[in-house]
């Protein structure tokens, strides 16, 4: 074959443009997939959120679509029993679907966690995550003349983008994130100052205890921990609650992490409490691994289901026993600053009456709707 | 002579005209000097934008490193580092070794030289304005394609003038047959204007984007063909001008290389859906792109057949000739490259690696492996022919060399190991993405250090080239094939 200028041009055009027509016109021509059932249009802050979202390259390190293999699978949110559908991107331009998951799937981000940790999240990421390699974006806040930091408009439309990720699913869980936190703040009540750091008493309030264990299994109530609290289980907690629950619950345990003292709301649950440890209402073992397996609607707790197996859960919950007792403090917890947890006689009364779903009587919130007890994985159902 | 002193020499070559001094805008005009020009430019941004990437790099091992710096964050210094080695490294340094080829397949002078040198000087501006509205945050969040409207139509108008400058060139030229290298240029500059404006969707000035999951279709054939349509027919052009040339040793075949071309075009063009294939989008295109992306070793079968045929008998000038060494070194990471790259396109595999690091690893090797190496040749072999200069130091060149493969390999190979970590990781374990991100950091931190080889590199060869401009030894001695040779 002899190329010339001419034939190289024209039949370089013709080659690829002929493809082209197949690769990128066809599917225009032929593929208009309709709104999903979850799709919904944007409102206008959702559409700023989204200008951000798009401005800080969010996109390069979260994907948005849940592929048939990643259905209930770790690297998506816990929320995840839907994989993605060519409808659910109908009102999206551009779509991100993304190439990398540098940190988790965010399709069904929204109302997985409430308001309260996004801010603390976007602030430092490692506040709420220790192991999380996001970027800070505390440049997103501002300090006014007083030294008050607070967020900008930007990051406010980002959060309601965020907690819209989803569609109208997202809605739906961020409506029981709402409601959840009714409960909370109702229930920690007037005891609680949130404009002082460090005023805790009202979570350890007869409500308060009473609200926490409305949210977990009736059947959970009075577990006891099934692995036994030796030297190895301490010191495993020790560092399980060192690599993850800090950034919250503090370096002592009291609460106090730099995410609840600035963010929080309700504040992150205060393990110093040597009476609470041993009877409190909701303190007990089974009650304390379901708070860690599943998380918290409405508070800031978030499941760790996906980052510890049961033993570390378990090794965990013997260890948050020892910090009454300078489990923190100490260079390693012994065993003989264990406490036992027992019921107290009021548990027993409440966990003796019939087998009830949480939330409908056991759990006296005269002020608040019954609140179903659903795993979070089953949200969308 | 004086040549002993190195400061005045007899021209040897058209244009040649060190013994007065020019002004600025008369320099503009010499023949070759646009040449030159795109490749300085292209070597001083190689060395900026890959230090762009270590930054990135490095907030995956330290992410408060710059912790609080909006145009230092993650997701703005990414396309930066991205769109500067593809749009200005690589992008620059092709078209000015394609503005040195030319001229000689056809026998006559670039059709204007002075048109060269102002889109060199406006490609420069445009990338310091997209370098700056990227970290202001000012993008249109598609991968490959976050330059904002206003610099989408710049950078189609300065693709618009290097095709212009070069098809007159063509046309008026003396030399009728048309070498292998011309074809794969004429493709590289037919397509990629194209390619550019359907990918950017530039007649949606707002978004630069189709509404609903079709944009991801647009989107991912944009983005693997500036690749394929771009990168890949411009790299394969160049090295099917140098290893010939440096060599002294005819094409192999110029059937093979006929059927390299068209099959390159046909191919190529399928395979951007293979980027997309566990999402909920029609599967006719992903069987398109998977078959595309498994007949792509047709050409590129051909092509490495070819120079390897054509290397035949010369392999010990890979030792005499520091271009030659980087060229086939490239030559070599594209055959790998291409290896990978249909298995990767298979739905098994693919659903191993998909959203890890390995895809990671495997773009530097297309882009850094293959085409950086076989581009950092062309540099060391048109610069010193053009001035009639030796190479400065060619024992930096040569650390240069080392440096850029070593800590590429230590660079591919731990994002490899740490990719099929994380997609196994998600696949067999009940672990969640931070989960899977602890135990692929040690090969994170290997990967960061092994980029700051490659960094370093790239600053020699600013530092190289620059000496070899202003302080290389006269070319006197009269040696013109070694020294075509890009010799020593």
């Amino acid at each position: 074959m002899r190329m010339t200028l001419g034939s190289a041009v024209v039949g370089a055009a013709i080659v690829v443009f002929s493809v082209i027509f197949v690769v990128v016109a066809m599917p225009v021509l032929v593929f208009h997939p309709t709104p999903s059932d979850i799709a919904e249009p944007y409102t206008a802050a959702q559409l700023r959120g989204r200008q951000v979202y798009e401005a800080n390259g969010c996109f390069y390190c979260h994907s948005q679509y849940i592929r048939p293999q990643d259905w209930n699978q770790p690297g998506v949110t816990d929320s995840n029993g839907r994989v993605a559908q060519s409808g659910d991107f109908a009102y999206q331009q551009p779509t991100m679907l993304g190439q990398h998951r540098n940190g988790p799937d965010l399709s069904e981000e929204g109302g997985v966690h409430p308001d309260d940790w996004q801010y603390a999240h976007f602030f430092n990421p490692r506040f709420v995550n220790p192991k999380s390699i996001m970027p800070q974006f505390s440049f997103l806040w501002t300090t006014d003349s007083a030294g008050n930091v607070t967020p900008t408009q930007d990051l406010k439309d980002l959060v309601a983008y965020v907690q819209n990720l989803g569609g109208k699913l997202a809605d739906e869980r961020y409506a029981e994130q709402v409601s959840q936190k009714a409960l909370f703040a109702n229930a920690i009540g007037a005891q609680a100052n949130p404009n002082v750091p460090g005023d805790v008493s009202g979570q350890f309030s007869d409500t308060n205890q009473k609200a926490l264990l409305s949210v977990v299994p009736q059947k959970f109530w009075t577990l006891l921990d099934p692995v036994p609290p030796d030297q190895r289980s301490l010191i495993d907690g020790k560092t399980i609650y060192v690599t993850n629950c800090i950034g919250c619950h503090g370096v002592q345990g009291n609460g106090e992490g730099p995410a609840s003292q600035f963010f929080l709301n309700p504040y992150a649950y205060n393990f110093t409490n040597a009476k609470n440890m041993t009877s409190g209402l909701s303190t007990s073992p089974g009650s304390l691994y379901e708070h860690i397996l599943y998380g918290i609607k409405g508070t800031a707790m978030q499941p760790f289901g996906q980052d510890l197996t049961v033993q570390n859960i378990w090794d965990l919950t013997n260890f948050l026993y020892t910090i009454p007792n300078g489990g923190l403090t100490a260079a390693e917890p012994t065993m003989d600053m264990f406490i036992q947890w027992r019921p107290s006689t009021e548990l027993n009364q409440l966990s003796n009456a019939p087998l009830v779903s949480p939330g409908q009587g056991s759990a006296q919130i005269s002020t608040q709707p019954p609140i179903a007890y659903r795993q979070p994985n089953q949200a969308w159902h | 002579m004086s040549s002993a002193t190195g400061t005045i020499a007899p021209p040897r070559y058209p244009g040649y005209a060190a013994s007065r001094r020019m002004s600025w805008l008369e320099s503009l005009s010499q023949p070759n000097s646009a040449a030159r020009n795109f490749i300085y430019s292209a070597t001083f941004w190689v060395a900026v934008t890959d230090t762009i990437g270590l930054v990135t790099s490095a907030e995956f091992v330290d992410p408060d490193l710059f912790g609080g710096i909006p145009w230092l964050e993650f997701g703005r210094v990414r396309p930066m580092h991205v769109n500067g080695v593809a749009f200005l490294w690589l992008s620059m340094g092709y078209v000015g070794v394609f503005f040195y080829i030319i001229p000689k397949l056809c026998g006559r002078p670039l059709y204007s030289e002075r048109l060269a040198n102002i889109t060199m000087i406006l490609w420069n501006i445009w990338g310091v304005a997209l370098i700056l509205t990227l970290g202001a945050g000012m993008t249109q969040a598609r991968e490959y394609a976050e330059a904002i409207w206003p610099l989408d139509i710049w950078f189609v108008i300065l693709l618009g003038l290097t095709a212009y400058n070069i098809f007159m060139t063509l046309a008026t030229r003396i030399e009728p047959k048309l070498y292998v290298s011309v074809w794969y240029i004429i493709g590289a500059l037919v397509w990629f204007p194209n390619v550019y404006m359907i990918g950017n969707v530039i007649w949606n000035p707002p978004f630069g984007a189709l509404q609903g999951i079709d944009d991801s279709v647009w989107q991912w054939f944009y983005g693997h063909n500036i690749l394929g349509l771009w990168f890949t027919t411009g790299g394969v052009g160049i090295a099917y001008y140098m290893i010939p040339a440096i060599t002294r040793t005819p094409v192999y075949s110029h059937l093979l290389s006929l059927v390299g071309f068209w099959t390159l075009g046909l191919f190529y063009t399928m395979v951007g859906q293979h980027h997309l294939l566990q999402t909920p989008t029609p599967g006719w295109l992903k069987t398109v792109a998977t078959l595309g992306s498994i007949s792509l070793f047709v050409p590129v079968l051909t092509f490495i057949t070819n120079i390897f045929m054509t290397m035949r008998g010369n392999w010990q000038k890979i030792y005499e000739s520091v271009p030659l060494k980087f060229i086939i070194t490239g030559v070599i990471f594209y055959l790998i490259t291409c290896i990978q790259g249909p298995f990767q396109a298979t739905q098994s595999f693919n659903r191993l690696i998909h959203f890890t690091q390995w895809i990671i690893g495997h773009a530097h090797l297309a882009l850094l492996g293959a085409f950086t190496f076989i581009l950092m040749g062309a540099c060391y072999y048109v610069i010193p022919i053009t001035l009639g200069r030796r190479i400065f130091s060619v024992k930096l060149a040569e650390a240069q060399f080392w440096l850029m493969t070593l800590g590429f390999l230590g660079f591919f190979i731990s994002l490899q190991i740490a990719g099929l970590i994380q997609g196994a990781c998600w696949m067999t374990t009940n672990h969640s993405v931070y989960w899977c991100l602890t135990a692929i950091r040690p090969y994170l931190i290997a990967r960061s250090v092994s980029g700051a080889l490659m960094v370093s590199g790239g600053w020699i060869q600013l530092y190289n080239l620059y000496k070899t401009a202003t302080a290389g030894e006269f070319i006197t001695a009269p040696a013109p094939a070694a020294v075509e040779a890009g010799g020593l």
